[in-house]
């Protein structure tokens, strides 16, 4: 037994002090890895090496695209609130946990809007790991590094490990790094999409031919692990006295009638915190206000964004910060 | 609780160690084996625990009552008790299982007639593996009622028989006179049994991870776009599902397999490179071994099974290929792709050749004769075709599928033809089968490598390919094993 253990650890052991090297010179040499679009890319780098120059914030949004593509820094601006926008693609509670845990302190926001796009809560957020294990920050970067890889743990999946040890590699040991973009302005045109100053991602097109029948009846579930994060999430934000919002941003209604228990998932989503669906307070038009069949182009943003913000009025959470 | 999953990652090596410490106590270590067991199943939905205990309890009485009944020569009693038993097992499973598909067809088939039938489904989760716990809880009462075996007085021991976790959820489906005998001795640390038992996880890992889920990223794509797609794709997705099926469900085999040795068990062969068959019948004694015998003993050959006149040999057959079938899903591909295999099946046991091929193919030679090369491409291209129907969601789906790839655009490539050769899936099943050729006189792809490899520097090469390829050619999304849904 004892030389069955000690042998059978010895090789795993070999195995994978092996397996480190092997897997970074074939995927260098193969350069195979599988990157998400590079507009995706780009925004999040941007974003998270733009972060560091804000200060004191009075709202932060964290969430999906459905965020980064819906909280506009300008609309908000008008009513002076100086806000900031993290939302990433596929964004899970998990990484909004780590994200938030990370610049509380430095970004002191007064408020915080948590989107809930209920298709992300039973993944273990791979897509947003792999966004950002993949992106190269300017600053702090062994505790990015740290970040990351604790990210990549929670999704429990090899091939998003396998995605931080090759990219540590490239980062660490080659030194290569992305291509940076630079603001003219305060905006960066980056393919189709528009980034602006402060993390929102514009996109202008006036007209969406959404197909009626893209998508199939789906069931909202959450699974334990994004409950646990969002849980953590909320307890943090108690703890600091943050006020804190959850919301749900406007979807085309075809997307939104495939859920067949979208009551339950509220209903549940609800003993969090209060919780809007912005689908239910706002009638908007798949085609005119939509530019595909996820996201608002800039005709819904300014209408989602202008009713929120009544909305926080109302709930006194801007006359609080202001 | 998957093979595949981080949580087994932990949980086996824990479970292992504290498995051997119990090894003093063997009611201790059978109680062990019943709790992990059930935390292993309850992972999933611990709901489901309930059902298997009733199960397992079920039969667990039934095989009392009726060895109490055989024992005063009751023998419409002891008939009456298995016969409740079954009808039991049979209801739940009906129940979970069949129920939705029987009243929905039911309703179909009175609508053809202009007539509706207002029907009521029921909103229930399939319990995983219900079909394989089922079936071996059943073959123990019914072998205990033919006195092939002696009622269990141990109910730890019966159940850590029913619910041991390797093979819980996707079999083997073991037999109660194989493997209960096994909970009822002591068990002794082997380190060469250890050690195959490690190989063969190896093994089944890579079956699974590397070669099934790869095959499968792409496979998917087709099957959703059949429509759109050329000759030349189809092609390429019934071949793709044909390997992730084998290596899905031959690795989880492997997996359960292996892992059984490690504490000591030894479970029965499920798959024995079923591809390199050289006729249907070779293929059906080497694919799902555990069910196709299952068939046969209990069903088969109550039957009659080929000692009866030929209508009786054609009933017969085609009362296991269709319910053979019907076991692996409710609905009616299942059926009709077990329809397919009894009708490739009758020849040869019509004209009692079924039995024509039963050693191992090309045994002492590195390749097989042209002659068996060009009846193991035949009979591989007949199982691609039932693999279709398997697959498809509905009839109609797979006659289209099939229609799709009878036409002129054989050659043309679509772009999924690019995302194919993107994720090494082809490269991965010629290494797998290559790997079985070499090894198919063996109990498994690495069985008795010692031998084969006698240089260790080759084996831990080997070991070195194996591993890192499960590591690193894991696609982001991995799918469950698809013989769960059984």
């Amino acid at each position: 037994m004892r030389k069955f253990l000690t042998k059978t650890i010895l090789t795993l052991v070999l195995l994978t002090i092996l397996y480190i090297p092997t897997y970074c010179v074939m995927f260098m040499l193969m350069d195979a890895t599988k990157e998400p679009p590079p507009e995706t890319l780009r925004t999040t780098e941007i974003k998270f090496n733009e972060i560091d120059e804000y200060k004191d914030i009075d709202i932060l949004f964290v969430g999906s695209s459905h965020s980064s593509r819906s909280f506009d820094p300008r609309i908000f601006s008008q009513h002076n609130l100086k806000t900031f926008n993290i939302g990433t693609s596929s964004q899970t509670c998990m990484q909004s946990w780590f994200i938030i845990d990370r610049y509380i302190n430095s970004l002191n926001p007064k408020c915080v809007i948590i989107d809930l796009y209920p298709d992300l809560m039973n993944t273990y957020g791979e897509e947003s790991a792999i966004d950002f294990i993949t992106s190269d920050f300017d600053h702090d970067l062994a505790t990015w590094e740290w970040t990351k890889l604790k990210m990549a743990m929670c999704t429990k999946n090899t091939n998003v490990i396998n995605k931080w040890i090759y990219r540590a590699f490239r980062r660490h040991i080659l030194r290569h790094k992305n291509q940076r973009q630079t603001f003219t302005g305060n905006e960066i045109h980056i393919c189709h999409d528009k980034y602006i100053r402060s993390g929102f991602v514009e996109k202008d097109m006036e007209y969406y031919d959404l197909k009626p029948d893209y998508r199939i009846d789906t069931t909202c579930r959450c699974n334990a692990m994004q409950m646990m994060f969002l849980d953590k999430t909320i307890e943090l934000l108690k703890k600091r006295g943050i006020n804190y919002l959850l919301v749900e941003a406007p979807v085309p209604s075809v997307l939104y009638k495939s859920y067949d228990n979208h009551d339950q998932y509220s209903a549940k989503i609800s003993e969090y915190g209060t919780f809007i669906d912005y689908n239910t307070r706002l009638t908007l038009n798949d085609s005119l206000d939509f530019y595909d069949s996820h996201h608002m182009n800039q005709n819904g943003v300014v209408k989602y964004d202008s009713l929120l913000i009544r909305d926080l009025y109302e709930l006194k959470y801007i006359s609080s910060v202001k | 609780m998957l093979f595949n999953s981080f949580e087994f990652a932990i949980f086996l090596p824990i479970t292992f160690i504290l498995y051997w410490l119990f090894n003093r106590n063997l009611k201790l270590q059978n109680a062990f084996i019943v709790a992990v067991s059930y935390l292993f199943y309850g992972w999933w939905d611990w709901r489901f625990l309930i059902l298997i205990a009733f199960t397992t309890f079920c039969s667990y009485t039934s095989g009392l009552l009726i060895d109490k009944a055989n024992q005063k020569s009751q023998n419409n009693k002891a008939k009456i008790i298995s016969a409740a038993n079954i009808t039991i097992n049979l209801l739940i499973l009906g129940v979970f299982k069949y129920y939705n598909f029987f009243v929905t067809s039911l309703a179909g088939a009175f609508s053809a007639f202009g007539t509706t039938l207002e029907t009521t489904t029921l909103n229930i989760i399939l319990p995983v593996g219900i079909s394989f716990y089922t079936f071996q809880a059943l073959s123990y009462s019914i072998d205990v009622y033919r006195r092939k075996i002696e009622a269990s007085h141990d109910i730890i021991a019966f159940f850590a028989f029913v619910s041991f976790f390797p093979q819980l959820v996707a079999g083997p489906i073991e037999r109660a006179t194989n493997l209960l005998p096994q909970f009822t001795q002591k068990r002794s640390f082997d380190y060469g049994t250890a050690v195959d038992g490690c190989r063969q996880i190896l093994w089944g890992l890579f079956k699974k991870i590397v070669v099934a889920d790869n095959c499968a990223t792409t496979c998917n794509q087709i099957f959703a776009t059949y429509a759109d797609q050329p000759a030349s794709m189809l092609m390429v997705g019934a071949l793709l599902f044909t390997f992730q099926i084998y290596g899905d469900f031959s690795g989880y085999s492997d997996i359960a397999i292996g892992t059984a040795k490690l504490f000591g068990i030894k479970l029965m062969r499920n798959f024995n490179i079923p591809y390199f068959s050289r006729d249907i019948a070779e293929f059906w004694r080497r694919w799902h071994i555990s069910l196709t015998t299952w068939f046969r003993d209990y069903i088969y050959i109550p039957l009659g099974g080929s000692r009866v006149s030929k209508a009786k040999v054609v009933r017969n057959t085609l009362i296991i290929f269709l319910l053979s079938g019907l076991w692996h899903g409710a609905n009616w591909t299942f059926v009709v792709w077990g329809a397919y295999h009894a009708l490739l099946f009758l020849p040869l046991i019509l004209l009692g050749k079924n039995r024509k091929y039963t050693s191992t193919i090309a045994e002492g030679k590195h390749f097989p004769s042209i002659k068996e090369f060009a009846m193991m491409l035949i009979t591989f291209l007949l199982v691609v075709v039932g693999w279709i129907f398997f697959r498809a969601e509905t009839i109609g789906d797979a006659w289209h599928y099939i229609c799709g790839l009878c036409s002129l655009n054989i050659f043309k490539a679509s772009y999924l033809f690019f995302t194919y050769t993107k994720n090494f899936a082809g490269i991965f099943v010629i290494v797998m089968l290559a790997i079985e050729w070499w090894q198919r006189s063996k109990e498994h792809g690495l069985g008795e490598l010692q031998t084969s490899l006698k240089r260790p520097i080759f084996r831990y090469l080997l070991y070195f390919f194996l591993f890192f390829s499960i590591l690193a050619f894991q696609p982001i999304d991995t799918t469950q094993f698809l013989y769960f849904q059984f």
